[in-house]
């Protein structure tokens, strides 16, 4: 068992630090916010739906790959942003993609975390015999869930949709290895779009705007993130489960090759790869074009590392996922 | 650790420039102080200091004096 192949799609439209200081006059210094969150530029859907940029990556993964797409038998999508409340997305991009009726698919809702939690159903699936090929699609289109005068969330999240293939072949080791999870839901409240579900609907109510003290706009239909109290989590959780995992797989720091976090902003990274010890040669980080884009930074991120020689054949990987919540999930692979 | 040192640590976490933070001035005065500017607060205490600031306490923070207050070192 393996992750054969990931591909990656990005909406077509991009917006940049210097559009974003054009819109946001006052207190806006679009060089700071580079040295500071690692981003350049992020890209939009405007028309394009989660559906349309996943059928879009795993079109694109069934073609670089060759892989036929009629052996897939499971497709898992995570999203926060589906096309409906029902059905679900992963219904709707089987029949786009032409995947026999003969697969099972489900979408998952996670966000930072979705990656990997998605690689370890994908091994549990394949662990348990019921399927052998598995497409992971992680897909979202956060940005619009953010209102366009929150200059706090515009800055950071970007759009996006990645296509992962984990297949099995008879006598095959399982190169996906240790996995270790976490859940604190104490911190729900933290990155939340609160309107528009069950508990809350949409209402006149819900669309009431807001200003906070800096400036950000923002309805109760909108993203909302506090962002030094998920700075806080992050430094509680992660240095403790890389730690765990590697203790788990009976490894040390130095013994992975590369280190593949959710590209959540360069700050955040930098911060934990000092506070855990990790070697900056050992630690991916490129999101300069791309943004935060949830649950699809790591298998873009993962991408990028392949296509820039990063990872050769037999290296260990950590993946770790942390986030909306609060969800976070880590394991390591072999390439 | 010396006064001018830790303003210093004050300023480059905030990315303010050299001179601009001084104990009496108001946190709400300085363009620097939004939630990247917190963030990186809560960094270089926790990387400097072992003080992690938490939601109640970065709301009690109204002055430069107050983010000195955390500044103490442990033994």
């Amino acid at each position: 068992m393996k992750v054969r192949h990931t591909s990656y799609v990005l909406p077509k439209k991009t917006v940049a630090n210097e559009d974003l200081a054009e819109e946001f006059s006052s207190g806006w210094d679009s060089r700071k916010i580079f040295r500071k969150t690692g981003i350049r530029s992020r890209h939009v859907a405007t028309t394009e739906k989660t559906s349309d940029l996943a059928v879009e990556a795993a079109e694109k993964l069934f073609s670089e790959s060759g892989f036929p797409k009629e052996n897939i038998d499971f497709i898992l999508l995570c999203t926060q942003s589906p096309d409906h409340f029902l059905p679900t997305t992963a219904c709707i991009v089987q029949d786009r993609l032409g995947v026999p009726t003969t697969c099972g698919a489900l979408d998952f809702n996670l966000g930072c975390s979705g990656f990997v939690t998605g690689l370890a159903l994908a091994k549990g699936l394949i662990s348990a015999s019921l399927a052998k090929n598995v497409l992971l699609l992680t897909v979202e289109t956060y940005t619009k869930h953010i209102h366009p005068q929150d200059r706090s969330v515009r800055t950071i999240f970007g759009d996006g949709a990645a296509a992962t293939l984990i297949t099995h072949q008879d006598g095959e080791p399982c190169k996906i290895d240790e996995f270790v999870f976490g859940t604190d839901g104490s911190g729900a409240g933290n990155l939340i779009v609160p309107a528009g579900g069950m508990a809350l609907p949409r209402s006149e109510e819900t669309a009431i705007e807001t200003t906070d003290e800096q400036g950000n706009t923002r309805s109760l239909n909108s993203l909302y993130m506090d962002g030094p109290a998920i700075f806080n989590f992050t430094l509680d959780t992660v240095p403790g489960t890389v730690k765990n995992l590697l203790g788990k797989a009976g490894m040390e720091i130095l013994d992975i090759d590369l280190y593949i976090f959710h590209q959540a902003t360069k700050f955040m990274l930098d911060s934990l790869r000092e506070k855990i010890g990790i070697p900056e040669d050992k630690f991916y980080f490129n999101m300069e074009g791309k943004g935060n884009t949830v649950s699809a930074t790591i298998p873009i991120a993962l991408r990028d590392a392949l296509d820039e020689g990063k990872i050769q054949q037999g290296d260990k990987l950590m993946l770790v996922g942390f986030g909306v919540g609060y969800s976070w999930t880590a394991c390591i692979i072999e390439w | 650790m010396e006064l001018a040192e830790k303003i210093s640590l004050i300023e480059k976490a905030l990315d303010t420039e050299p001179g601009t933070v001084k104990p009496e001035i108001q946190l709400t005065e300085l363009e620097e102080w939004d939630s990247l500017g917190v963030v990186s607060l809560i960094a270089m205490l926790d990387k400097h200091f072992s003080v992690r600031l938490q939601p109640d306490k970065i709301r009690a923070l109204k002055t430069v004096k107050d983010i000195l207050d955390q500044m103490i070192e442990k033994v």
